[in-house]
């Protein structure tokens, strides 16, 4: 998401010197490492090139390649949308256009500038797409992709699928769903990714065309319509993936949601 | 452990969309959203210059061989019928998903070969983060298979003179009735603004 210029010229320098001979040489192992530091200096993680699986049936079932990128480790919190907000006025609460966002945008914050003192550090929720591709545009990046986010948090799990699940360390119980709202790739099991139990915004949202290519927003508001799409899954009984892509499909670019938030991601140099 | 039907579940998820304040008036209005396009006579247009116009609008690819000529046919069936909706300040709006390959050579062409009327149809072509943008307004689902053919929704989306979605219904084998009231509607302006359509 972010990056910091990491200007500590004498003692980066070698490393650099080591970094661009090792480049030269051009082995892969060495061009990650050379990648990894460079998602390190900016805040943001590795995520090594990997395959998605896509969910729904097409042509050859092939899996797709995913490239590697430099990802938010964590959903962008209260407090760093409000530096952002600060900075584009025209993103706040009172001044957004309705075309960009529904009305209770940012509904849990108190004004414009003022985010729940308690949660600066949560996931901002409450967010459009429209919001949360500007967002990460102005930090040189962008939403990540549907094959994206599954290739690095669409893992399989064994945990019940049930509706309302404990939180496994406070015994709490989570928000309706959770199981659905990702596990981290099995390579990436050691890493710091942070899924915070709360969607998230793909940048191609609106790329799964469930149930006969009838969207969602059809005459006579049913909404149940996309919803029989499952023989054509892929693995019809990972029904975590099921729920995502059909939450995503039922989505519209200025919805705001109390559990939707995003992060951002960009290519791997 | 699937206790949840999936259908029951699609539709509760849906619901959570349906949120918003009452009091609320600001119009939603496809004119404010920023995005640039080019028509098939090589023309800049933004949405906004069609301010004042009902238009009907659908998203579209030339090599679609399913539903999109199915779509366009029922619409020249309404901009052909003897009491039409479609002329003066209604326009029929065809924006490509796939700017790609539909270049406006393509979208010339389609335009002979479906024999689309200069006065009342434009056809539209702009970047694939526009055409992104606009079916996120639309609620329009749309992915590039394997084969280049296009998986998408089938919809026709009625916005009234100020850019408000009004009406949207499904485009083949849509209620044809249901469509030329909702125009109808629009250009008497009897539909209260603001609201759009919430599907």
């Amino acid at each position: 998401m972010t990056r910091r210029a990491v200007t500590i010229g004498g003692l980066l320098l070698p490393a650099v010197i080591h970094m661009a001979a090792a480049f030269a040489a051009g082995a892969p192992e060495v061009r990650e490492s050379q990648a990894r530091q460079v998602c390190a200096s900016a805040g943001e993680m590795f995520v090594p090139a990997g395959r998605h699986k896509p969910f729904f049936k097409s042509a050859g079932n092939r899996e797709v390649p995913v490239a590697p990128m430099c990802l938010d480790v964590a959903p962008v919190s209260n407090a760093q949308y409000l530096e952002f907000v600060r900075t584009h006025p025209e993103w706040r609460r009172s001044r957004i256009d309705r075309i960009y966002a529904e009305p209770n945008y940012l509904a849990q914050w108190k004004d414009d500038l003022t985010p729940p003192a308690e949660s600066l550090s949560e996931p901002v929720v409450f967010v459009s797409w429209f919001a949360a591709s500007e967002f990460c545009e102005a930090h040189g990046s962008r939403l990540p992709r549907v094959r994206e986010w599954e290739r690095f948090a669409g893992a399989r799990t064994s945990a019940p699928n049930s509706a309302a699940q404990a939180d496994g360390a406070t015994g709490a119980p989570g928000p309706p769903f959770a199981f659905a709202m990702g596990h981290r790739a099995a390579d990436l099991a050691r890493s710091p990714l942070v899924l915070a139990r709360i969607w998230e915004w793909t940048e191609d949202f609106n790329s799964s065309v469930l149930a006969g290519g009838l969207g969602r927003a059809q005459d006579g508001g049913d909404s149940t319509l996309f919803c029989g799409d499952g023989y054509r899954a892929t693995d019809a009984t990972d029904y975590a993936a099921f729920l995502r892509y059909s939450f995503r499909s039922s989505l519209r670019g200025d919805f705001t949601l109390r559990n939707l938030g995003f992060r951002c991601t960009r290519d791997a140099p | 452990m699937n206790r949840v039907s999936p259908i029951g579940l699609c539709f509760s998820l849906a619901l959570h969309a349906l949120s918003g304040h009452a009091e609320d008036t600001a119009p939603r209005s496809l004119f404010h959203l920023e995005s640039s396009w080019v028509d098939d006579s090589g023309h800049p247009r933004q949405l906004r210059d069609l301010d004042g116009d009902v238009l009907l609008v659908v998203l579209f690819y030339t090599r679609c061989m399913a539903s999109c000529p199915m779509t366009v046919k029922a619409l020249q069936m309404l901009e052909r019928h003897e009491n039409s909706v479609i002329g003066a300040h209604t326009k029929l709006v065809l924006v490509t998903v796939d700017p790609e390959r539909d270049t406006l050579d393509a979208l010339r062409r389609y335009r002979l070969t479906m024999e689309l009327d200069k006065k009342n149809w434009l056809l539209l072509r702009g970047s694939s983060t526009d055409v992104r943008k606009l079916a996120a307004v639309l609620g329009f689902n749309y992915e590039q298979i394997d084969s280049g053919e296009f998986a998408h929704s089938n919809l026709i989306t009625v916005l009234n003179r100020r850019g408000e979605i009004v009406h949207q219904q499904s485009g083949a084998g849509g209620d044809l009735e249901a469509l030329s009231d909702a125009v109808r509607a629009a250009q008497s302006d009897s539909v209260p603004g603001g609201k759009g359509s919430r599907g």
